[in-house]
Parts: structure tokens; C-alpha cells; sequence
């Protein structure tokens, strides 16, 4: 049958056979369609025609009582010009009369068949199968089977979320077999969203998926920082230190307080994702809109990331890969050799006597290494129709840039889902890690010691003291070399979840889903006696008199349970998925933390420097009187953050995914969080977001156009939450007893007098976000160019703010101020071939950031290292001088504006605000952390066996705070190499001043151009065909080099010019660490 | 089948049966492992007063803020030499006072708060325990400690807001500023009351608190400071006359930590290390002021260095106070039996100063025992007998009189014979018995006896009646002082903070 058809009819077709049934019906000018519904209503009958056949038919009256239906249609048709035919399934075709067609020829045909799925080759369970045109239709069983009465030259059309469709004609078969492909257009994604899976299609929000394998093969321990400049309005800031965390951003920095998103990890929610192997991912999400985020209440205002780990896949499948490489110091920073040291140190400091320092030693250099990396990955997946199994097992071994520093890593990923009815599934699914910490240093020693001292002296036996800046700087070979191995810390964690699912009454599904997340660490730490040699005094000194050991038991327990129920239904033309849900989370931490030294009277032996002692129950080197807990960390009032807290959540949420015909779509969420850390007077607090799309491309004006293959707008809007305080009961202000009063004879003794150590703000609520999207996402040049475009709007109100006390009160917390973030995104992607093998993409994405901080607390900016953050301005801005040169003489600093009692050779700085003197009123905004806009982009083409790839990615529009190399204002260091064109006379310079031995004041003299672009990957890779290798049992074979961070064009003068940092401190360089260029080769391999 | 039918009913009731046990308990957390209201008896209002001394080891009252505005502004107090000392160095050394400075400010917030929370103590007893007498004593303590604070602030700002009530809520503490006569009454009032109310003495295990004689002694000083001479002059009596004080009979052991809380000491600030090192609550007075050097003799941050003036020109010949005040780089420290580090030369940066405090030099044997360089065990004298002494000599010379000028000198001498230490030979007594010449020599006493101990700054405000006296200008003139460095400027942050209330102090 080659004419569309249309049908109206429900999704299941009775095959009984004649049956005379009767009718009533009483209808005045209608149209015949309304007559047919009414019939399919009453009976068992149902039609199929062409729209165009009734489309212009006169209006009809009818009037019947308990008449055979075959009457009535007789009745109905009488000078429509129409005929019909009813089928022994009661499906009446109707066809004009003028038709050359004979209607004889229609039979009713049952088609029975599979669906599979092409890349795994399983069945795949809920594939639609409809007649073209119609929805009349069924679904495929859990093993991919249908069945289906049609006629017997209709078209079936097999969709299935994810897989790109397929039509397939009948021609009287019987039996009808298909596969179905994974669909590449970006718009067919199915996506992982909160609670639940849904094709892309049918969303109204942002979500940004990137597939495991883009993580996959990176020579990245974290997974995320493979993730850098792939995904518009996600800004990853690496750090070269080994194991560290990357700052995560999702469209600016909303809060004071959390900057990174939310992660989740196979539904389980986590603030960090360390113990993930990035072999086993099998995708990331990134969610970003209100529309997706509200679902996650009080937890989403930051975006979040999903991740989902990978299942079996069906067959059975071996999988190998193993990755070696090595890191290599970049960039180093340029400073000055011993001739160039001496040079400028005599100028301050003249007549120093060099003689004994003859060395020239470039500290950096002694401290680095090229590191080496490697990591092995086997999984086995394996999945039938019952049993869907996948385990995978890794090792991770990596070295830092500074000698000494090494991580390893060992994984398991465990999951399985067992179908125990066609309704009753259950599964598990466990990720476990044992992660060996590394030691780590850093480079700011390095970059400060003074190049004219010999590392080490080999005549006695010890490393030298430098001979400046003793008390502040330690030899950093020292501080590498002497503390290997005196830090050893693991950590062991093992998140794990059962669910159980139920499907009843069709359209229902329950499933249960209980998580637990336990991590330990244990750690222990050693305090050897330093022995230095002093080159002046030709002595040997101790810088550490007494050694100590610590010991430290971290457990971080998490557990949570969902409770979800969805409704799944169609109706006609409206889909409609809604989901209810109930969600609680406990999080439980402590810690042990205690040290103890060595005897200082009787024995008094140094602990030795063998790990079999450090143990803080030692009691021939350890003082049992001596054994202290370790003060932790101080919070923001100055108390000790505690070494245990507990925190609660409670949360209802409910979301409706409504489309009619799948055109014009509504999505909204809502969540209800109840949380421990909120006063119970208010302890809820509501999040909601409504979106709404509209599909244009699938209009019927639209059908005639050649340019969109695809073209949808989007809008939504919302209120997000943020649940992050700088402390864990800001309810309960703690009896802090800071100092101790101290009375009695012989030293005393100290009594601690408690006192509340804040003000609880009973009124305070979480942060609330309320935010916008509008944006559009297209497909045109046949699927080719694909475009996502997105405008964002995020308010944050009610900021959680830490405020000092006023006049001296206490400080206290309390909802106040608000961040403005803004900006835009876009995303193509191009895709072709050229020949038979050759195909290629571009993608590239761009985000813009403006960030306005719109309200703060009484107005007081927030103080932040040189960072400020004030009304007006955007977050974290640094704040200073502006520098319009240096006093070139006397005569200069007369001209000037007075400014204390300046030399020739000094800053001089801006008279702002004009009157006429150098005052803190003259500093102003000099530079902003947060880059005007970021971008990525990306080479991907294969051909025949190889592929290749190149990842660029860059910001643009930052300042830099250069925090270092300034003169420490406590010793003099080395310097910059850029100092050697100090100002040392009139005219020398009109930048660096003269050598100093103050510190400066912040201007605009540290700051640095924080633009960059940078060669992210580089990467080839050949596959073997499976002829050459099918031999040796190999499915597939992959062997692949690359390069990360081979080169980055940029305009500071630190190792990097990526620095994440807090809320209100980022974009500083401490000069601590660079980010290192990595060549690794690998080897994937498939049995 | 049938079982996990059974089963996934239970878990589709478990949502149920988790709401009806309640969220709220599930919600309900405190903190853990610390203690918050309601948990600590605290035995009434002394465990506040103890968090009130306590409180007394907070950064602006006895910390680096303390050490710096109290201390450098003098003419015999060098800040630091080290570009480390920062913009304070300008602000003490140079009387460059900044609006905005963290030291200045903390130095402003950390008393506001201290006298917040004694008058909260204060409340407290007057409303619920009146007629107690253990309470009593305690709001004596608190009176005594509150006035100690607005002394501090009435000489450091001049005119400051008076906070005497129980203050719940930030906005209750923005009040306008009072003047510097009814701070003064506040003083009087709350030393009156001290003075009343506490004890002469405490057990031993009580070492340390405030007495009668801590409050009579602060009340003469703050007669003394308004040329109230004959108040000063009776509350020195009050103190004399109860015997319980003398002076301790070696000057320079009087500052170690072998003599702590001696027969001298009259208000001690009290710090605490274990011999061990492992446990301590005290303040890092000692550290600022401890040699800058390096291994061993990294013994601090070299602030507060004895001005070379201070060296050269105040001590009369063979002086030995001022070998037990100061130490000599590269010389004997004439107390442990060792040798100082040579000093480098102006122009390094350690070892950058031929002189250091050898009032907070520690004992090396302290230093070993518990790992720590920095004398953080070491107490701060805040009253001492000799204070006493000279206040008397000062006030009795003041009024003048026959018996009150035999009186002054009597007061005098006792000061220069412990000074002297047995050698006869040198600090031949002060015989003058012309008012200003006996005037002169009670100044230079103070100078000696107390440099480095933050006396002499205020010493050289309070002679300075007038603009065109000789003390402050004459003294301080020359480093940059001028009339209106005698206050500080209120906090720029306060002044902002308070939305009009507090003003700022006149010339700034």
C-alpha cells in the first residue's frame, strides 16, 4: 500500500472474528472523521483511510438506533463518493470510489518478528512497531518479539529511543525481522536526567551528553578533566598536581560559598567522582538549565553532572586496554640565574658577601622529573535476556612532575540486572577503589630559593641552608627528598546500590533504589629531625628539634533511598511521563586525627625514620603523655571545624513530561527539600521549574523547506536551590572556647570558658536561584551542521553570608546578597564524509560569562586575598592600584600626586579619584577572574583503519593575579627573570620598579593577561580489520598515541594560566604547580 | 515468585512506614562531639568569667594588634626593620595611622567584643543572682576586666561608644560615641565596684585572677591618666597598705618564666604550654618579640626591638636594668650562659638588628623540652608593683608638700635599690627635692623601668596636657607624631558599618 494512511485507533487490535454489532448514534453536522471516532468509541471496529479522502467532505446528520454498524456506514458513505472494505480484524479501509485500486485486494496479514539491536545485536525490549502514518501499533516484548495484525501491504515503523527508525514494508510477509542502529543525530539522543532516562526530543532543557570513550582514553585519574572544553557553559580548571580535583564550573559562580556542581554517579548523589575509573563510563551528562536541574531541589543550583557506569552489553565481550605515557614539565617560569640574582640582590642589599655561594642552581630543575604514567584496564559484559552482567577491574599508576610524588589507583566496577518476571527486575551495582595518595609538594619554594647555593654538600653530608630568606625558605630538594615516604595515606571507598523495579497495571512502574557510599582513609605522617648545613657559619643546625607521628582514621558514610513511581502513558496525540518520587539521604562523617612525640626527658630518642614506628601507641619513641588531637582547620568563626558532623535530607519530588504530538512539549519538576541543616521552624523549602519547547521542524508548513532538517526552540524557567554552608549547624552555634583562662603556680593551668561562638540567624533558607533559559537547537545541510544555542539568566537571592560582627558582636550567618550570572552558549557540530573512507567532524562550542555581584551583606566588600568581591562588579575581582609607571626621579615624584615618601624607582600609581593625593580611595577594580568567554573545539577524522583527533580549548577576557615573584615583603627571594629590566636609573624602566625589599601593595602591576589557547589532545589511533586479526580470537584491535596539553599559547609568565579556587578567590597564581604536557600510547582490544 | 512478590510489597510499603516514623527525627541533628547551649552546666556566671579571661588572649586585646599599637608608637620601641613589619611599621613608627588597617580595626573590634560579652556577665548577675555573694565577685571580675578594656580604648580612640548592657543582636551594639568623661566614669564605677567586691587574694589553683590590688592599681593608673592626683595617689595607698606586694628582688628574673606570678605581679596575663609541648593556650607576645634568626635562633619575628635611642641615651651609667631589658647581638645573653648570633650588617635580612627584648627571652631549657622556639608559655605583666610605686611617687610629687615630696622620693628609691641589685656603686638615690627636677626624674625612672612593657607611649600622651608641652611633641615630634596622634582613627569598616552612629574621631 504506497498511500498514507492515518488511523485512529487504540494501540491494541482485537483479532476476533465477525461479530453483527449494533449501534447508536446521534449526530448533527459533523465531520465524517468525528463520526468514525464515535464508532471506534462504541465498537470494536476501527478505520483506516487517507486524511485527504474525508478532508473536504460535506458535513453529515445522523441519527440511528441499535442498528449493525455496516448500515450505518452504508448510511454515513451514501454520496461521499467513498467505499469501503472491512477486514476480518473489524479494520475498515475506505478508499474513493474513483480508485482504480481494488479494494478486493486488501487482506489482513499477522506479522510476527524481533528487533535487535545492531551494535550489541540483543533484543531490544519496547520498541514501537506502528503502521506509517498512524500510531496504530504495539511494542516489542522483553526479548524484542512482537506481534501485529495489519494489512498486508503496509509500511511498519519500527523507533525505538536512541536508534534511528526504520521503515519496512510488509509485502504480504509473515514474518518480519529488523535491526535497529544507535542514532547519531545529536537530537535522538536518549539522555540520562534525573531520576530516569528520556530521548532528548522530548526536553525542553540543556543537557549535554559526552560519551565514555571521550573520557575513556585520556591520561586523566579524574574523568572530569577530560571533560575540559568539550561542553559549552562547563569551565574545567585543571591542576597539575597530581590527584587533585579539578575546579568545576557550570555557567559562572553562583554562590559564595560551592562552586562545583553536584555529582551523580548511577544515581547516587556525591561531591566528588575520585574513585571512578574512567574506562568504566560508559556516558556523562551535563545538566545545566533550570528545566533539568529543579528535579535536584536544593542541590541543583550549581548544574550537575551525571554519571553512568557501563552495563553488559549483550554476547559476551573481553575488553583490554592499557595506556603508558609520561608527564613532562611545561612552561617553567623564568627567573633569574646566580650572575642575575647577584646583580640585583647587591643592588638592594649592597656589599652582601656572595663569596661562599658559588653555585648556580636552577631549583626547579632539581626538584622535577618527567613522570610516568600507566594504567591497565579488563572488563567482561555479558548480558542474555534474563541477566545483563558487566565487571571491570583497573589499575591506575601515575607520577607527579616533582621527584617522589605517586598515586595508584586500583578499581572495580561490579553491576547486574536480572529480569525476574516481565514486571520484576532487580540489580546491583557497586563501584569500589583503593586509591594510595600521593605525597605531594609543589613548586613555590622552587620558584623563591636563591640560584647561588648548592643543593647539597656533599662534604658533610647535608643539604645547605640557603643563605637568605633562612627562616621562610627551606631548601626545597630538602623538603622532596628528606620526607619521601613520611606521608602515607589510602583511601578505600565503596559506593554500591540494589534496586528493585515493578511494572503493574501497564502504564506503572515502581522501583526502589537503596545506596551506600562508604569511604575510609587512613593516614600516617612523620616529623623527622631536619639537619641543615649553614655555608656562613659553617655550622650545622637543626631546623626541626623534635619528631612527631600522626595518625588519622577518616570514615565518610553516605546512604540514600529513592523511592520512584512512574506513569508512562499515551493518549492519541499527547505522551505523558509522570514521575513521583521520595528521596532521603543521611551523610555521617569522622575522623580520628592524633599525634604524638618523641620523650623529651628520660629516654628522649627520636621516633626513627621507619614506618614500622609511626604509630602514635609507640611507647618506647612516642610520649604517651604527649598524644594530642590535631587541631583541625578553623571555619569561618574561628571555631575548629568538627572532626564529625551528620546532615539529613528529606526530599518529595514530582516531574511531568508532556508533548502533543511530540511537537509541542512541557516539562515541569518540582522538589521538596527538607534538610538537618536548616532551623526545623522553615526546615522545607520548595524548588520548581517549568520548560516548554516547540519542535518547528515538525509543522506542516515546515515540510516543504530544505534547510532545517531539524529545528526546535526551547524555553524554561525556575527556582534553584543551594544548600552549601561554610559550617554544618548554623542552627546551633557551638560553645567554642577559642583561648582558656589560665590560672595557677608553675606554668598554670588552662580552664576553657565557653561562649556561643555565633549568632543562628532563626529566619535562615537556602540559597535560591531563580534562572532562565531560552535557546534553539537545529539540524540542517541533511543532518549534517547541528547547532545547540542557548541565552541564560541566573539570579542567585538570598546568598548564605558569613558576616563579621558589627562593633563588636559576634558574627553570625544570615541570607543576604545577590549574583547576577549571564551569558551565551552555542554548539555546532559538523559531520561528512568524503569517498567511501573518509569521514570527518568539526565541533566547537562557545560560552560567554558575565558575572554581577548585585548585593552583598551591609554593602561590606568580601575580603578574599586580593580578591574582592563588592556590589557592582563581578565576583572575585581583583582590586587595587592602577600602576602609570615609575618615579624616574626626585624631580618625577614632585609632579606627582604625593604618595607617602616614595624613591625614584618606585610604582607610581593613578590618582583615581582626582584629588590630588595617593590614597587607599584611588584603588579601584583592576581585574576579573571569570573569562569573558571560553570556547572549545575539536578535528575528529577517520580513514579506513585510522582515526585522528585534535582538541583545542581556550578562555579569553580574564586577568591573572600574579601572586608571587612580587618581593615577598618578609625576605628577599629569587626574582622574576623580568625583574633584570628593573628601573635602576632614569629612564631604565617605566614597568619594573627598582629592587625593593617591601611588599607591594595590589595593582595593576600583578596582573596578567589570563587569555589562552591551548592544543588539548592530539591523538592517532589505527584499528586493525578483522580479517588480520580474527585469527588470534581478537574482535577488535585499536592502537593509539597521543598528546595532551602539547602546547599552550599564553600570555602570563606562571606555569599555567588556568587557577580554579574558592567562590570568591579564583584566577590567583601562587606559582605552586604547572600542568604538565602528557604523550601517552595505548592499546584497546576486544575478544 | 511469590516470595519477591511478598518482597516488592514490603518495599513498595517502606516509603510509607519511613514517613510515618517521622521525618523530623530523621531531620533533627545537633552538633556532634561539640557542645552547644544547654549542654554544659557551666556552674553559673564564673565559667563566663573564665571565658572572659579567656577572651583576654583574643588577637586585638593581647595579640599583634596589642603588641604594635601599644608598643611601637614610643620613642624606645622600634616596630620591626624587616620589610615584613609591613605597613604597620609606618602606622607606629612613622604615626602614619591608616582608617582602614586589620590592626588598628581588630584592635577596636576585639575590645567592642570583650566589653560586650563582660557586660553581658554583668547582666547576668544584676538580674538573676543580685544578692549572691560567689556571683558578686565574678560581676567583680567582670567589672574589673570590662574596665581594663575601655581604658585600653578610652587612651587608644578617645571618645568610644559605651556598651554597659546585654546585647542580643548586632543592631543593639550601634550606639554613638560617649565622651571620654563618661568613659572614664564607667572606669571609676566599674573599678569601684571591682575594688569592692573581690577578693585580696585567691587559692593557689586560682593563681592569675583579678584581686582588689589588680583593681586599685588600674584605678590609680586611671586617675593618673585625668591628673587626678589625689585619687591616684590614695588608690596607690590602698594597694601599699595591704602588704600583700613588694618588689621582686632581682629585675631581670622578674620577666623570665621561672618567676611568674611573684610578689610583684599584680595583673599577670596568663599563658599556658604543657612541659611537653602538646597542648597550649596562650598568645604570642614572645614570638613577635623573639630574635629574628635563624635554626636555633629562630626564636621569632623580631617586632618591638629596643630603639637605639633606648640603648644609647636613657640609662644612667652602669644601669643593670639595661642589660636585663636588652640583648646584644653577637654578646653573651648574660642569662642561659650563651652567645648571640653576630649581627649582619643593617642591610640583611635576618640578624638585622644589633638589639632584641630580653624581656621575653626564654629559657633554652623550656624551648627544648617542648619542641618550641617560641616562649609562648611566657605570661605578660600588665600591673606590676613598681607601677605602684611610681604612680605614688608621681601623684605625691604632683601635689607637692613637704611630706609628699619625702614621700615620692621614698617611693623612688625603693624602685632604684632593686634596680640596682646590690651594687651600691651605681643608681646613686634621687635626692632633688625640687617638684619639676623630681618630676624630671620620675619620668626618666618609668622610661627605664618599664621600656619595652607599652607604658611609654601613653607616659609621654599624658604629660603632654597641652599642645605646647614638651613630653609628646618634643619626644615624639621628631618621628612624625603630631596632637592628633594621640587616638586612632575609629575603624574606617565601623564608621561605614554603622550607617551614621559612629562618628569618626576629629582631624582624621
Amino acid at each position: 500500500m504506497t498511500i498514507a494512511c492515518m488511523l485512529i485507533a487504540c494501540l491494541h487490535v482485537s483479532a476476533s472474528g465477525y461479530a453483527q454489532e449494533n449501534i447508536t448514534l446521534n449526530l448533527k453536522s459533523v465531520e465524517l472523521r468525528k463520526a468514525f471516532i464515535a464508532i471506534e468509541k462504541k465498537t470494536d471496529y476501527r478505520f483506516l483511510f487517507d486524511e485527504n479522502l474525508i478532508a473536504h467532505k460535506p458535513k453529515i446528520d445522523i441519527q440511528v438506533t441499535e442498528r449493525p454498524v455496516i448500515e450505518v456506514l452504508d448510511q454515513l458513505l451514501q454520496n461521499t463518493g467513498i467505499t469501503y472494505k472491512v477486514l476480518n480484524n473489524k479494520l475498515v479501509v475506505l478508499k474513493e470510489i474513483s480508485d482504480p485500486v481494488n479494494l478486493e485486494d486488501f487482506k489482513d496479514v499477522r506479522v510476527t518478528g524481533r528487533v535487535t539491536s545492531a551494535e550489541a545485536g540483543d533484543g531490544l525490549a519496547g520498541v514501537s512497531v506502528f503502521v506509517k502514518g498512524s500510531t496504530l501499533g504495539t511494542t516489542t516484548d522483553a526479548t524484542g518479539n512482537f506481534a501485529i495484525t495489519v494489512p498486508d501491504n503496509a509500511t511498519l515503523v519500527f523507533s525505538y529511543v536512541g536508534y534511528d527508525s526504520k521503515e519496512v514494508a510488509v509485502a504480504g510477509r509473515t514474518v518480519v525481522n529488523v535491526t535497529l542502529s544507535l542514532s547519531t543525530k545529536v537530537q535522538e539522543q536518549v539522555v540520562v536526567i534525573g531520576y530516569g532516562q528520556a530521548n532528548k526530543r522530548d526536553l525542553t532543557g540543556s543537557i549535554v551528553k559526552v560519551p565514555g570513550k571521550e573520557v575513556a582514553d585520556k591520561p586523566n585519574t579524574n574523568p572530569l578533566s577530560s571533560l575540559q572544553g568539550k561542553v559549552s557553559g562547563l569551565s574545567v580548571v585543571n591542576s597539575g598536581e597530581l590527584g587533585k580535583e579539578p575546579d568545576i564550573r557550570i555557567r559562572g559562580t553562583v554562590s559564595r560559598t560551592q562552586t562545583k556542581p553536584l555529582y551523580i554517579v548511577d544515581g547516587v548523589f556525591n561531591d566528588n567522582i575520585d574513585y571512578l575509573n574512567p574506562a568504566d563510563i560508559e556516558s556523562i551528562e551535563v545538566l545545566k538549565d533550570p528545566s533539568s536541574l529543579a528535579i535536584f531541589g536544593v542541590r541543583g543550583a550549581n548544574g550537575v553532572i551525571v554519571v553512568t557506569s557501563k552495563k553488559g552489553k549483550s554476547g559476551m565481550t573481553v575488553n583490554f586496554n592499557a595506556t603508558i605515557g609520561f608527564k613532562q614539565m611545561v612552561d617553567k617560569i623564568k627567573l633569574t640565574d646566580a650572575t642575575g640574582f647577584k646583580t640585583l640582590y647587591l643592588e638592594q642589599n649592597p656589599g652582601f658577601d656572595f663569596s661562599p655561594y658559588t653555585a648556580n642552581t636552577d631549583w626547579q630543575d632539581e626538584i622535577s622529573q618527567n613522570g610516568l604514567f600507566n594504567r591497565d584496564n579488563i572488563s567482561i559484559s555479558s548480558s542474555t535476556e534474563k541477566n545483563r552482567f558487566y565487571m571491570g577491574v583497573g589499575y591506575q599508576y601515575e607520577e607527579g612532575i616533582i621527584k617522589h610524588e605517586t598515586l595508584k589507583k586500583f578499581t572495580l566496577v561490579l553491576n547486574d540486572e536480572l529480569k525476574i518476571s516481565k514486571a520484576l527486575k532487580i540489580g546491583f551495582d557497586i563501584n569500589a577503589y583503593k586509591g594510595m595518595n600521593p605525597q605531594t609538594h609543589d613548586f613555590s619554594n622552587a620558584i623563591v630559593a636563591t640560584p647561588v647555593v648548592e643543593p647539597f654538600n656533599a662534604a658533610h653530608g647535608l643539604y645547605n641552608q640557603m643563605p637568605i630568606g633562612t627562616a621562610q625558605i627551606g631548601n626545597p630538594l630538602r623538603a622532596v627528598e628528606e620526607t619521601q615516604g613520611q606521608f602515607i595515606s589510602n583511601t578505600y571507598r565503596a559506593v554500591g546500590s540494589v534496586f528493585f523495579e515493578a511494572a503493574f497495571l501497564k502504564n506503572f512502574t515502581f522501583r526502589t533504589t537503596y545506596y551506600g557510599d562508604l569511604g575510609f582513609t587512613d593516614e600516617q605522617a612523620y616529623t623527622p629531625l631536619v639537619n641543615t648545613f649553614n655555608i656562613a657559619n659553617n655550622d650545622t643546625s637543626h631546623e626541626v628539634t623534635k619528631t612527631d607521628v600522626r595518625q588519622a582514621s577518616i570514615k565518610n558514610t553516605k546512604y540514600q533511598q529513592d523511592y520512584l513511581l512512574t506513569y508512562k502513558n499515551k493518549f492519541g496525540d499527547h505522551g505523558l511521563t509522570v514521575l513521583g518520587g521520595f528521596s532521603t539521604i543521611f551523610n555521617n562523617y569522622s575522623e580520628v586525627n592524633v599525634k604524638g612525640s618523641q620523650f623529651t626527658t628520660g629516654l628522649a630518642l627520636p621516633i626513627p625514620n621507619d614506618k614500622r614506628f609511626w604509630y602514635v601507641d609507640n611507647r618506647v619513641f612516642v610520649d604517651p603523655t604527649s598524644i594530642v588531637v590535631v587541631n583541625p582547620d578553623k571555619d569561618v568563626f574561628q571555631n575548629y571545624l568538627p572532626y564529625q558532623w551528620q546532615q539529613t535530607t528529606v526530599s518529595f519530588l514530582a516531574r511531568v513530561l508532556y508533548n502533543y504530538k511530540q511537537k509541542y512539549l512541557l516539562n515541569a519538576s518540582f522538589r521538596r527539600d527538607g534538610s538537618s541543616d536548616i532551623s526545623t521552624d522553615n526546615q522545607y523549602q520548595n524548588f520548581w521549574a517549568v520548560g516548554a519547547a516547540w519542535e518547528i521542524s515538525k509543522e506542516d508548513f515546515m515540510s516543504n523547506q530544505k534547510i532545517f532538517d531539524f529545528l526546535k526552540v526551547k524555553a524554561s524557567a525556575g527556582v534553584l536551590g543551594n544548600q552549601y554552608t561554610s559550617i554544618h549547624y548554623p542552627f546551633y552555634p557551638i560553645l567554642a572556647a577559642p583561648t582558656s583562662a589560665v590560672f595557677g603556680p608553675n606554668g598554670g593551668q588552662p580552664i576553657p570558658g565557653y561562649t556561643p561562638s555565633f549568632i543562628a540567624d532563626p529566619n535562615l533558607q537556602w540559597e535560591s536561584i531563580t534562572s532562565y533559559e531560552v535557546g534553539v537547537e537545529f539540524a540542517t545541510l541533511n543532518n549534517r551542521l547541528n547547532g545547540d544555542a542557548n541565552y541564560y539568566n541566573k539570579l542567585t537571592k538570598n546568598l548564605l553570608t558569613s558576616y563579621p560582627g558589627v562593633g563588636g558582636t559576634k558574627p553570625g550567618i544570615t541570607n543576604a546578597g545577590e549574583i547576577s550570572n549571564t551569558g551565551f552558549e552555542l554548539t555546532l557540530s559538523w559531520n561528512d564524509k568524503i569517498g567511501k573512507d573518509f569521514a570527518y567532524t568539526l565541533s566547537g562550542n562557545l560560552t560567554t560569562l558575565k558575572n554581577d555581584v548585585k548585593k552583598i551583606y551591609l554593602d561590606a566588600p568580601i575580603y578574599d586575598g586580593p580578591s574582592r568581591t563588592q556590589v557592582g562588579d563581578p565576583i572575585g575581582s581583583f582590586y587595587g592600584y592602577v600602576v602609570e609607571g615609575v618615579y624616574q626621579d626626585s624631580a618625577d615624584i614632585a609632579n606627582s600626586p604625593p604618595n607617602g615618601t616614595p624613591s625614584p624607582g618606585d610604582l607610581k600609581y593613578k590618582d583615581v579619584n582626582g584629588d590630588k593625593v595617593i590614597t587607599d580611595a584611588d584603588r579601584i577594580v583592576i581585574g576579573n577572574p571569570t573569562p569573558k568567554f571560553m570556547y572549545g573545539f575539536s578535528i575528529g577524522a577517520t580513514y579506513k583503519g585510522f582515526d585522528f583527533g585534535i582538541d583545542f580549548q581556550g578562555v579569553s577576557g580574564n586577568d591573572i593575579f600574579r601572586n608571587w615573584g612580587n618581593g615577598a615583603g618578609y625576605a628577599t627571594l629569587n626574582y622574576r627573570e623580568a625583574r633584570l629590566n628593573r628601573w635602576h636609573g632614569p629612564g631604565t624602566s617605566n614597568f619594573e620598579p627598582r629592587v625593593y625589599d617591601v611588599s607591594l601593595p595590589a595593582s595593576t602591576y600583578m596582573i596578567e593577561n589570563g587569555s589562552y589557547l591551548r592544543i588539548r589532545n592530539l591523538s592517532l589511533g589505527y584499528n586493525f580489520g578483522t580479517q588480520t586479526i580474527s585469527k588470534a580470537h581478537i574482535k577488535s584491535l585499536r592502537l593509539f598515541v597521543s598528546a595532551q596539553n602539547l602546547k599552550t599559547f599564553k600570555h602570563n609568565s606562571g606555569y599555567t594560566p588556568d587557577f580554579g579556587g574558592s567562590a570568591t578567590q579564583f584566577g590567583v597564581d601562587n606559582g605552586s604547580y604547572p600542568v604538565p604536557a602528557v604523550y601517552s600510547f595505548g592499546i584497546n582490544a576486544n575478544f | 515468585m511469590k516470595l519477591i512478590r511478598k518482597m516488592s510489597i514490603l518495599v513498595l510499603l517502606l516509603p510509607v512506614l519511613v514517613l510515618q516514623l517521622g521525618c523530623k527525627k530523621f531531620l533533627d541533628r545537633k552538633p556532634l562531639g561539640q557542645a552547644i547551649d544547654g549542654d554544659v552546666n557551666q556552674g553559673g556566671v564564673e565559667s563566663q568569667v573564665f571565658g572572659l579571661y579567656a577572651s583576654l588572649q583574643n588577637w586585638g586585646m593581647t595579640q599583634l594588634p596589642f603588641l604594635t599599637m601599644h608598643g611601637a608608637r614610643a620613642d624606645d620601641d622600634v616596630n620591626s626593620t624587616v620589610p615584613d613589619g609591613g605597613d604597620q611599621q609606618d602606622i607606629v613608627d612613622k604615626f602614619l595611622y591608616a582608617k582602614d588597617h586589620w590592626s588598628i580595626n581588630s584592635l577596636w573590634t576585639d575590645h567592642m567584643a570583650f566589653i560586650i560579652q563582660a557586660s553581658g556577665i554583668i547582666h547576668d548577675v544584676d538580674s538573676l543572682f543580685p544578692n549572691d555573694p560567689a556571683s558578686l565577685v565574678n560581676r567583680a571580675e567582670a567589672s574589673f576586666l570590662r574596665a581594663y578594656a575601655y581604658f585600653d580604648m578610652v587612651r587608644d580612640y578617645g571618645e568610644v561608644p559605651i556598651i554597659d548592657f546585654k546585647v542580643y543582636q548586632p543592631s543593639d551594639a550601634n550606639v554613638p560615641k560617649s565622651t571620654v568623661d563618661q568613659v572614664y566614669a564607667l572606669i571609676d564605677s566599674d573599678l569601684d565596684f571591682a575594688s569592692q567586691n573581690l577578693p585580696l587574694s585567691w587559692e593557689s589553683k586560682y593563681l592569675g585572677r583579678v584581686t582588689k590590688g589588680s583593681a586599685n592599681t588600674l584605678h590609680a593608673k586611671a586617675y593618673l591618666y585625668r591628673q587626678n592626683w589625689s585619687q591616684a595617689l590614695a588608690k596607690c595607698d590602698e594597694v601599699i597598705n595591704s602588704h600583700l606586694y613588694s618588689l621582686y628582688s632581682n629585675y631581670g628574673d622578674l620577666f623570665t618564666e621561672n618567676n611568674e606570678n611573684s610578689v610583684e605581679s599584680i595583673f599577670e596575663i596568663q599563658n599556658f604550654e604543657s612541659a611537653n609541648g602538646s597542648s597550649a593556650s596562650s598568645n604570642y607576645l614572645a614570638q613577635y618579640q623573639g630574635i629574628r634568626g635563624d635554626g636555633q635562633w629562630d626564636l621569632g619575628w623580631g617586632w618591638n626591638l629596643p630603639s637605639i635611642g633606648l640603648v644609647d641615651t636613657a640609662y644612667e651609667p652602669n644601669d643593670p636594668r639595661k642589660n636585663e631589658t636588652i640583648l646584644y647581638a653577637g654578646q653573651p645573653d648574660g642569662r642561659w650562659g650563651v652567645t648571640l648570633p653576630p649581627f649582619a650588617g643593617f642591610s640583611a635580612n635576618t640578624n638585622n638588628w644589633p638589639y632584641w627584648n630580653k624581656k621575653v627571652y626564654t629559657d633554652p631549657a623550656r624551648r627544648s623540652a617542648t619542641g618550641d622556639r617560641f616562649g609562648t608559655w611566657l605570661n605578660t605583666i600588665i600591673l606590676r608593683y613598681a607601677d605602684v610605686l611610681l604612680m605614688d611617687a608621681e601623684a605625691a610629687n604632683e601635689i607637692g608638700g613637704a611630706d609628699n615630696i619625702q614621700r615620692a622620693l621614698d617611693d623612688l628609691e625603693l624602685v632604684r635599690a632593686r634596680a640596682r641589685g646590690g651594687d651600691n656603686t651605681v643608681l646613686p638615690p634621687v635626692t632633688t627635692t625640687d617638684q619639676a627636677e623630681l618630676r624630671t626624674a620620675i619620668k626618666q625612672e618609668r622610661r627605664v623601668e618599664f621600656a619595652l612593657e607599652f607604658e611609654r607611649f601613653y607616659d609621654l600622651v599624658r604629660w603632654t596636657p597641652a599642645p605646647d608641652n614638651i613630653d609628646a611633641p618634643h619626644v615624639l615630634g621628631p618621628l612624625g607624631y603630631q596632637a592628633r596622634n594621640r587616638y586612632y582613627p575609629v575603624p574606617q569598616p565601623e564608621v561605614d558599618k554603622s550607617n551614621g552612629v559612629l562618628q569618626q574621631n576629629p582631624d582624621y
